[in-house]
């Protein structure tokens, strides 16, 4: 187990790659006052399997930006615990997966606010091609101490092909009436529709799938510190799977 | 030049081109008007190539060659273009990225060179602001949270950047006010050269105050029962579509 | 809106919460043996393959642990509770003045006797285990439709109800199907024959009286291709310390191109734990229709489900959940598309008040090869006040991608500027809070029949007039 101490009024960033990195277990408290930017990537090899857990305690008006982004090892696991433990914390969690042939993705997301005037937003996105399967469970639980909550989880998953299999259990638990809390969730496939105006265009089904994807994608890393590090891996694997098919 | 031949097609089992015949040469402008339910919207939709339309009888023949049976993009690819009542959304493509792989397909496909990226960034910017839209709608989400208005400007945009030698404007004027409908009917007209041809769809003459057609035509029950000049579209705006009722021929006044 | 219901101007607490006297359970036995089923049986004179679907479900039951999930269970001692009571020497007839004086002044006060005249196809009741009233207007008779008591259903049709029974949710599907099959008694058959239209809403109201009971009410419901009709269930019971149990079983069967609505509201009292069981199979365009309120129960745990089985078949799942002072509401919606082209939407809306707990708990399963299935589930959850609570929690198992699914959940309080608003104009806060908690609920409400929604907006109406002003 890793423990790190972000000290109040400091930023710091931290870039988790599981192709590089032993530990499979975090504990991070981010100080008073704090910034702490999280990274981190599923990146193992195609065989490989993973398993990771995270739990990251916000103090008095920290701030978290965290990314999980999974496009690599044939079966990941990840349990991200975020707990706004004083008044004022925030968080900005964004979860990005894609998967293609058989690769299966376990992601369990649980946001605790448990003190007043905290705000958490929430964002997932999936496309699963092949037998691609991916498994989310992102829950907000605002307990009676979280007064002026406002939390949000969005989850949407895009299904490029009829082996692809999604579960998801967004859910919203709720101790306390002064707040804003909602979720929603999506499944879709690439719209015929879509495909036609772009086809109206000129621009044929592949690229036209590829463009889609893309920008379905491309909200969750868009004008980030991510960008660089993240669209060469989307933008390779949507190559990968659009040049197949 | 556009030919249609005894065109029928169905959706869902449910036919509604009952043998459509019409002939657009270059340099013509077309207008097809008629009541709701007429089929003019599924006209354009077939025309296109739209995948829920099944085509029964009757040929489409694009600068001579036959286009039934091939796809949207291949349709696009050879000249042909389609401004939707409808544009749709995508989330997350942005105006500059959709339409700068647009024009790269049918650039390729004519076999023109590779586009240069700065210089249609610079042609970009300068259709918007031709359109009276602000820059920044070059990175805005296709169509996403645009006002009508703002949609059927893209659309038309989009025809000039794209080039085509027949353009097809499914009810354009619809929902749009009149400096909405002065600027696009602009660059519509600013479009009408001697080798491109238009199709006007419309219920109203309103477009056609700016946008003057050569030949009008009125499509009743999935065909065209009367063909003429201007008069019949202003006969249509003064008397609605009540008079022709009966009209199951094709009439030339 | 006029009230059409004479009832509703009297209804409140006392109406639903008085017992009648009940010493014909000073003799009956507590706890479950298979003696007591075995009695149950006999005394219902019942065919041979029935007493050995009782006795296999005891088994089950036995054999099944209690769930570890949802509400706690552990105040509810099943050894303490009466499987099976007969109010005295009562025989179902068609005829209130039949009815025992007593009974049939409870169904009076509930309102009854009234709707049947005024807007029924037919109409039954049911006191404890024993179905005291059942009557169909004539003329649905003649068209084919029986609507009968379950008891006389299976001395009657025995063939027709041994193809159904319990085939749509089964013995094996959880503890409290399998205590169900042991020990069901009464409840509610209704067949509609191919094409038949029964164009007025048949009800049963199960009514139970004495403490520490339990109702096993079965209702079976079969609709032919092409028929359509409507049920509304009603229930409630007195109040008292001990735990009442309520493990009824809903089978409904939706054949190729009918369409049923099944409206309940239900209203026992705060001791009861209302385990009930609700499940439709609809074939090839078909429409199964959920239109539920749950209001009184101390424990609610229900999630009618529709298995959308043939090609273009329906569901729509209406639901309004109201948990006060001490209630837990786990209610919810389960969804199983299997055909292609099925749709299924989901509305549920539900208020917390004093530390009430209500659960949204969902399933939204697509199977591969339901092709174009469309879903749409949209919860809403007002809290009124800081100290109750409001869980979502959807499942969404999707297993084919030609589908459109979406999910979407709110949870949030009366907004001040709204209750400022209606305030300004005169309106005190508690009949502002009243105001805006009806127009939350209002899409649920105008979907049940007329009669229904004004009892409906009556009884939310008493929930929150309950223990004083709103805080």
């Amino acid at each position: 187990m890793k423990t790190k101490l972000i000290a109040a009024n400091t930023e710091e960033q931290l870039i988790i790659r599981t192709a590089e990195e032993t530990e499979s277990c975090f504990e991070i408290t981010v100080g008073e006052n704090s910034q702490f930017s999280l990274t981190y990537f599923e990146n193992r090899n195609e065989n490989e399997f993973s398993e990771v857990t995270i739990t990251i305690t916000l103090k008095k008006n920290a701030h978290l930006d965290i990314m999980t982004a999974f496009a690599g090892s044939r079966k990941s696991k990840l349990k991200l615990k975020v707990i706004h433990e004083e008044s004022g914390s925030s968080s900005d969690q964004k979860t990005l997966f894609f998967g293609d042939k058989s690769q299966n993705f376990d992601i369990e997301s649980t946001t605790i606010l448990d003190a007043p005037d905290t705000t958490a937003k929430i964002i997932a996105k999936g496309v699963l091609n092949n037998t691609a399967t991916a498994s989310f469970d992102g829950s907000i639980h605002i307990t009676h101490n979280g007064k002026n909550a406002n939390a949000h989880l969005n989850e949407h998953t895009l299904l490029l092909s009829s082996g692809a299999k999604i579960n998801a259990v967004p859910a919203l638990k709720i101790a306390n009436n002064q707040v804003q809390a909602s979720h929603s969730a999506s499944v879709t496939r690439v719209d015929d529709e879509h495909l036609f105006y772009c086809g109206a265009r000129g621009i044929d089904e592949s690229s036209a799938t590829k463009m889609i994807v893309e920008g379905f994608l491309r909200e969750l890393y868009q004008g980030s510190n991510y960008i660089e590090k993240i669209e060469p891996i989307i933008l390779s694997k949507i190559d990968q799977i659009t040049n197949k098919n | 030049m556009l030919s249609i031949t005894n065109l029928h097609a169905s959706i869902n089992g449910t036919q509604i081109l009952n043998g459509v015949n019409l002939t657009v040469k270059s340099g013509e402008i077309h207008a097809i008007m008629g009541p709701n339910g007429s089929g003019k919207s599924t006209l354009s939709h077939v025309l296109m190539g739209h995948p829920l339309y099944s085509v029964s009888d009757g040929s489409i023949m694009l600068d001579g060659e036959e286009i039934i049976g091939l796809k949207a993009d291949k349709r696009a690819q050879r000249g042909l273009f389609l401004a939707f009542q409808y544009p749709k959304e995508i989330p997350g493509v942005s105006v500059s990225s959709f339409l700068k792989t647009a024009v790269a397909s049918v650039r390729k496909a004519r076999g023109f060179g590779e586009l240069n990226p700065i210089e249609f960034r610079k042609k970009l910017r300068e259709k918007l602001a031709e359109f009276g839209l602000k820059a920044e709608f070059m990175n805005r989400s296709i169509n996403d949270g645009f006002s009508g208005g703002e949609k059927k400007k893209v659309e038309i945009l989009q025809m000039a950047l794209l080039e085509p030698k027949v353009a097809i404007l499914d009810e354009t004027d619809s929902g749009l006010d009149v400096d909405a409908l002065r600027v696009v009917s602009e660059g519509i007209n600013e479009c009408a050269t001697a080798e491109r041809s238009f199709i006007l769809i419309t219920h109203y003459q309103r477009i056609l105050h700016y946008v003057k057609p050569h030949v009008v035509h009125i499509m009743i029950g999935g065909k065209i029962v009367m063909t003429g000049g201007r008069e019949l579209s202003e006969k249509i705006e003064k008397e609605g579509y009540d008079w022709l009722k009966d009209k199951n021929q094709q009439h030339t006044v | 809106m006029t009230v059409t219901l004479d009832y509703i101007k009297n209804l409140n607490r006392t109406t639903l919460d008085d017992a009648n006297s009940s010493e014909y359970v000073n003799h009956a036995k507590k706890g479950l043996s298979r003696e007591v089923i075995v009695a149950i049986s006999k005394d219902k004179n019942e065919p041979e393959w029935m007493l050995e679907h009782r006795l296999n479900s005891y088994d089950v039951f036995m054999s099944k642990a209690m769930p570890n999930w949802g509400p706690d269970l552990s105040l509810l001692d099943l050894e303490n509770i009466i499987y099976y009571a007969r109010p005295g020497e009562v025989v179902s007839s068609t005829k209130w003045e039949d009815v025992p004086a007593e009974i049939k002044n409870t169904f009076e006060r509930l309102g009854i006797p009234e709707a049947e005249r005024k807007y029924l196809a037919g109409a039954g009741a049911q006191y404890e285990s024993q179905n005291v009233y059942h009557r169909l207007k004539e003329e649905y008779g003649k068209m084919g439709v029986i609507f009968e008591d379950m008891d006389a259903a299976l001395q009657k049709y025995p063939d027709l109800v041994k193809q159904y029974f319990m085939k749509c949710v089964t013995m094996h599907d959880h503890k409290f199907a399998a205590l169900h099959g042991a020990v069901w008694s009464g409840g509610t058959f209704i067949f509609i024959p191919e094409g038949v239209n029964v164009d007025k809403p048949l009800q049963a109201y199960f009514r139970m009286n004495a403490a520490s009971m339990g109702q096993f009410e079965h209702t079976l419901i079969i609709i032919e291709k092409g028929g359509q009709g409507s049920y509304i269930e009603g229930c409630s019971a007195p109040k008292y310390e001990n735990p009442s149990i309520h493990a009824g079983l809903v089978e409904v069967f939706v054949k190729d191109g009918a369409r049923f609505r099944y409206s309940s509201v239900e209203n026992w009292s705060r001791n009861t734990y209302n385990l009930n069981t609700k499940r439709a199979i609809v074939e090839k365009d078909g429409t199964i229709e959920w239109i539920g309120g749950n209001l009184g129960s101390g424990c609610t745990m229900l999630y009618p489900c529709s298995i959308l089985k043939g090609d273009g078949a329906r569901a729509e799942h209406l639901g309004i959940a109201f948990a006060n002072k001490d209630q837990i509401q786990d209610t919810g919606a389960k969804v199983i598309h299997v055909g292609a082209r099925t749709t299924s939407t989901v509305v549920m809306k539900s208020i917390s008040k004093a530390g009430g707990v209500s659960v949204y708990r969902g399933l939204l399963k697509i199977l591969k090869g339901a092709k174009g299935a469309k879903a749409q589930v949209k919860c809403d959850a007002l809290l009124l006040d800081d100290i109750s609570v409001s869980d979502t929690i959807p499942d969404m198992q999707i297993a084919e991608n030609d589908v459109s699914i979406g999910h979407e959940a709110k949870v949030g309080r009366i907004s001040e500027e709204q209750l400022f608003y209606l305030m300004s104009r005169g309106i005190t806060e508690d009949e502002a809070m009243a105001m805006i908690v009806n127009g939350f609920i209002e899409p649920i409400v105008k979907a049940m029949p007329l009669e229904y929604a004004v009892e409906m907006n009556r009884l939310i109406e008493m929930e929150m007039e309950s223990l004083g002003a709103v805080g």
